[in-house]
């Protein structure tokens, strides 16, 4: 016969003393970082594909990646605040487009000098943010079908206002394009609009994990009834949420203009798919309520690390989109099996 | 009834229609200091109607609130909030993804003291969870220790307790609490039944409006019997048997 | 019991002022389109011009002046690369539901094969801009820049100026996962201008990465896609300089996809001695080439493309002459000069001077 067990201990101890087995370490972990997937799934790749290309490596090439992921970084973060929040945004690329269009027009033949260019374009930003908030969140008309609508509506507008011509940006105020300006610091490139970007992700990083108005984002994404009956306004939070992203739009068509030397009406009309990608592999949720902004951010390197490591190890076009989709579906798959966390 | 002592808070009258339908047909309500009162009655007798209009949820077409002997009127459960009423709602209102702490402070975050909380609008999580700690040992919730864990991961029982805490830290007044056990199993019912138990005996009045006869008769040190639009009944668990109470809510008998 | 009456009656209203205003809108818009027509006015619609790229906006602003000039009733329609197939087969059908007598269309793809092919049983005169359908004959004629004929005057051009040098090359194309002719004919012809082996003519990025071309070695560093963008064509040089820094030549599709591959060239200091070859020849490539970013351009005449093809569609409509092929040809050829301030023997060019004359 077994002895009987021990005393039972106060739930105290019993809670501080539980073994959980690894796997639920690792969903918990994740569950509150939930950019710590694709932080692991970066370093990996970087490591693996620097040893099958040794041009992968190099801090010119890794520099490269970085900047080519600069915009989508920018405009996966705004996705992901808006994906957390319980929305959809799917103008964000026409939305980035026009405003910078504006801003350069605004330069080149008005005259205005750059920064207050940008701040109007700024303005337009929040202007066309507010339309989708409006839409939205106070006619709560569906934001994935609603915002494929504006999406359309500011690209029209986009052909309107360049004539389909793009402003080259030896004629605008060379502030617009200063975003292409670079450093080259032990063989790395830094461009200032990769600084942008990092003081973009901070600002934005600290407003939602260290402010209430953070905390009902996440609410109001997470249950809605249950915030609204906490008194938090829901219609008001979703509505802000599109304004904001409007202004980070306008930021990520700045960084664009420097890295096109110029503002086109044909580029980036079409970044919202990986927007997507990158806020989902990141770890924010299509249903909202959790996600990372710093997620979003390693999510648009690690789709460019792919494919730039890909072709430097000579693998064909045609299995960098299948990594892409892989990398997607592990994603999305790991976001569920977090949600089953339990203690 | 005896009139003294002074009810916590009272209504007169109050008469509530929507359309054609009559929720409240004048009905009273009192809550008398520290005790527990269940609201019971049979489906359409008008408990609920009468509950939102208690919270401000519902604003009665005409008829008395007093809170304290003061007349009151609630536009908004935000100003029955104000006046010291908090409610927990039947959905529990807690956001699964965010944490304990998160949860007990969720409308009402505290931020880093002084200017420079004001000008950085940055939280003091670390006190907030401090603080969700004090309140949930006090109401003697053991079983929850880590402030951080989301409540996702918690049982029905303890969801219930974190909601109930919440009401009860921020509650000056009164709290109303609307079919709590609803969605319980034996034990923690029981659990929640004695969380309720300490509400009352920290000072706090608590309204529990519920289906659940046993538990109704378990916990509560007056029951009012709400029937057609009003009340109909009031009788304690001593001078009435739950048989009683049924038929008075039936309308098979009369107080 | 019923719940609080008014939060769901004042959604539904704000969702029914919605759809009104929605659709006045909608209504307003069609209120202020052009009174139909008499009966007399020829129609014409022109279908898939994305108007965002320059090439196409001189198309379709030199088919508009030729239509007020004819009397023309002329309607354009925009479709961009990512909307494909399905979106202009079904600007075809509505073309030829509203009465169009013939359509001027820049085929994005086979797949609209079957569209044009009920339009053209319909009695509607179909042509081709811009790049030829798959099959060719699919149209009624086709008004093209011939592209293979050109990229291979171009590949011509720059072996001659190589003289022997070992040529490293990039190739920035369109697409690198699907067939697109406009893609691989430049391509294709491209390769073939230099004497290099190509393994099957009608796809890209299928050649051996090392050989011989007229008159030396070549190795080909890579075929990078660049949606035909600038943003893409910078990418596409960045990730091709990271796997060979020594490129020397550099193959790109059309003038977005240099500006691009310039700029990356420039950011890593890598523009002396090397060789940028493209298509367009807008007055922007015209300068750009001035500026030395780009060194040899294949102008074409995008304008000419839809002003011609219009032209023939009024002589076929009004007088039954049905329109014919540059000689020799199954296509009429729009024409395209190779322009570059830097002539070679055995290729005509055209200099920068000349080719603004003519620039879009």
């Amino acid at each position: 016969m077994t002895d009987l067990p021990a005393a039972p201990r106060s739930a105290e101890e019993a809670f501080a003393g539980r073994r959980r087995h690894l796997g639920q370490r690792i969903q918990h972990l994740v569950h509150r970082h939930p950019w710590a997937s694709p932080l692991s799934i970066l370093v990996v790749a970087v490591a693996v594909f620097s040893v099958l290309s040794p041009q992968f490596g190099t801090p010119g090439n890794l520099s490269l990646v970085v900047q080519q992921s600069a915009v989508v970084a920018a405009v996966a973060a705004a996705q992901a605040l808006v994906l957390i929040s319980g929305g959809i945004d799917l103008s964000v690329g026409a939305l980035m487009v026009l405003t910078t269009l504006v801003a350069a027009r605004l330069s080149a033949e008005a005259g205005i000098p750059g920064p207050l260019a940008l701040l109007l374009g700024g303005l337009l930003g929040a202007t066309l943010g507010a339309v989708n908030g409006t839409l939205a969140a106070v006619f709560r008309l569906n934001p994935f079908v609603v915002t494929l609508g504006t999406w359309s509506v500011f690209a029209a507008l986009v052909t309107l206002v360049s004539g389909g011509v793009g402003i080259d940006g030896g004629s605008m105020d060379p502030f617009l394009t200063w975003t292409g300006a670079s450093i080259v610091i032990g063989g790395f490139t830094i461009t200032v609009g990769m600084v942008v970007v990092a003081v973009l992700y901070a600002l934005l990083g600290y407003a939602l994990l260290m402010t209430a108005w953070g905390r009902h984002v996440f609410a109001v994404g997470d249950d809605a009834e249950a915030s609204r009956l906490v008194a938090i306004r829901i219609t008001r939070v979703r509505f802000g949420v599109y304004v904001v992203v409007g202004v980070i739009l306008t930021v990520a068509g700045w960084v664009l203009m420097g890295r096109t030397g110029g503002a086109s009406p044909q580029t980036g009309l079409s970044v919202n798919l990986d927007s997507i990608t990158a806020a989902v592999i990141g770890g924010t949720s299509l249903a909202g309520g959790r996600g990372s902004i710093m997620g979003a951010v390693i999510g648009s390197v690690l789709v460019t690390v792919f494919r730039n490591g890909l072709f430097l190890a000579g693998v064909d076009v045609l299995y960098q989109n299948l990594a892409v989709g892989v990398l997607t579906i592990v994603a999305v798959g790991l976001d569920q099996w977090i949600k089953k966390v339990r203690t | 009834m005896s009139d003294s002592p002074t009810p916590v808070f009272a209504a007169r009258g109050l008469v509530k229609t929507f359309g054609r339908i009559v929720g409240l047909d004048g009905a009273d309500f009192d809550l008398l200091p520290g005790e527990i009162l269940a609201v019971i009655g049979d489906n359409g007798a008008g408990k609920s109607t009468l509950i939102k209009c208690l919270t401000g949820a519902e604003q009665p077409d005409s008829g008395r609130l007093i809170l304290d002997g003061e007349d009151v009127s609630f536009r908004s459960p935000q100003d029955a909030r104000a006046a010291g009423i908090e409610t927990v709602y039947q959905s529990l209102a807690v956001a699964p993804a965010l944490d304990i702490a998160e949860n007990l402070f969720l409308g009402r975050e505290r931020r880093i003291p002084g200017l420079l909380g004001t000008i950085t609008r940055k939280l003091d999580a670390a006190g907030m969870r401090r603080e969700a700690v004090e309140k949930l040992g006090a109401l003697g919730i053991g079983t929850l220790q880590n402030m951080r864990q989301t409540v996702d991961t918690l049982s029905g029982g303890q969801r219930q307790a974190v909601s109930i805490a919440r009401a009860a830290a921020f509650a000056e007044r009164v709290v109303f609490l609307d079919e709590p056990t609803a969605a319980l199993g034996v034990r923690e019912s029981g659990q929640v039944l004695d969380l309720i138990r300490r509400l009352r005996d920290r000072g706090l009045p608590v309204v529990l409006i519920s289906h659940n006869m046993p538990h109704v008769f378990d916990v509560a040190d007056r029951i009012h019997i709400q029937r057609l639009g009003r009340r109909v009944a009031v009788v304690t668990p001593q001078t009435h048997t739950m048989r009683d109470a049924v038929a008075i809510m039936t309308g098979a008998a009369t107080a | 019991m019923p719940l609080h009456p008014s939060s769901g009656s004042r959604r539904l209203l704000t969702r029914l002022t919605a759809l009104a205003c929605t659709a006045g809108l909608a209504l307003g818009l069609a209120a202020c389109a052009p009174a139909a027509s008499d009966d007399d006015t020829i129609k014409i619609a022109l279908v898939g011009v994305d108007v965002t790229n320059p090439y196409f906006l001189k198309m379709s602003d030199d088919a508009k002046a030729k239509a007020e000039e004819l009397g023309v009733d002329l309607t354009v329609q925009t479709t961009t690369t990512a909307q494909g197939a399905e979106v202009e087969s079904q600007q075809i059908e509505s073309a030829v539901a509203s009465g169009a007598q013939a359509i001027l269309v820049v085929p994005i793809s086979p797949d609209i094969v079957p569209a044009i092919e009920k339009a053209r049983d319909a009695g509607v005169l179909v042509l081709a801009v811009d790049n030829p359908t798959d099959p060719v004959d699919a149209v009624d004629m086709s008004y093209i820049t011939g592209n293979r004929a050109v990229g291979t005057q171009l590949g011509a051009w720059v072996a001659a100026k190589l003289d022997g040098e070992k040529a490293v090359i990039a190739m920035l194309d369109v697409f690198s996962d699907q067939v697109f002719p406009v893609d691989v004919d430049r391509d294709q012809g491209f390769l073939t201008g230099m004497g290099i082996d190509l393994a099957d003519p009608g796809l890209n990025a299928d050649e051996a990465p090392d050989g011989q071309y007229d008159g030396g070695d070549y190795t080909i560093v890579c075929n990078q896609a660049t949606g035909a963008t600038q943003d893409g064509g910078r990418t596409a040089m960045e990730n091709c300089l990271s796997a060979n820094p020594a490129i020397n030549v550099v193959y790109t599709i059309n003038e977005p996809a240099a500006f691009g591959a310039y700029q990356a060239l420039e950011a890593a200091g890598k523009t002396e001695g090397v060789i940028v070859a493209t298509f367009d020849g807008s007055c922007a490539g015209v300068e750009a080439m001035k500026r030395g970013e780009v060194t040899v351009d294949a102008q074409t005449y995008p304008g000419k493309m839809t002003a011609l093809a219009i032209e023939a569609a009024v002589e076929y409509i009004k007088n039954g002459t049905k329109p014919s092929p540059s000689e020799g040809e199954t296509y009429f050829n729009t024409g395209s000069s190779i322009v570059t301030d830097q002539a070679v023997d055995g290729v005509d060019s055209i200099t920068t001077d000349e080719a603004a004359e003519l620039c879009f």
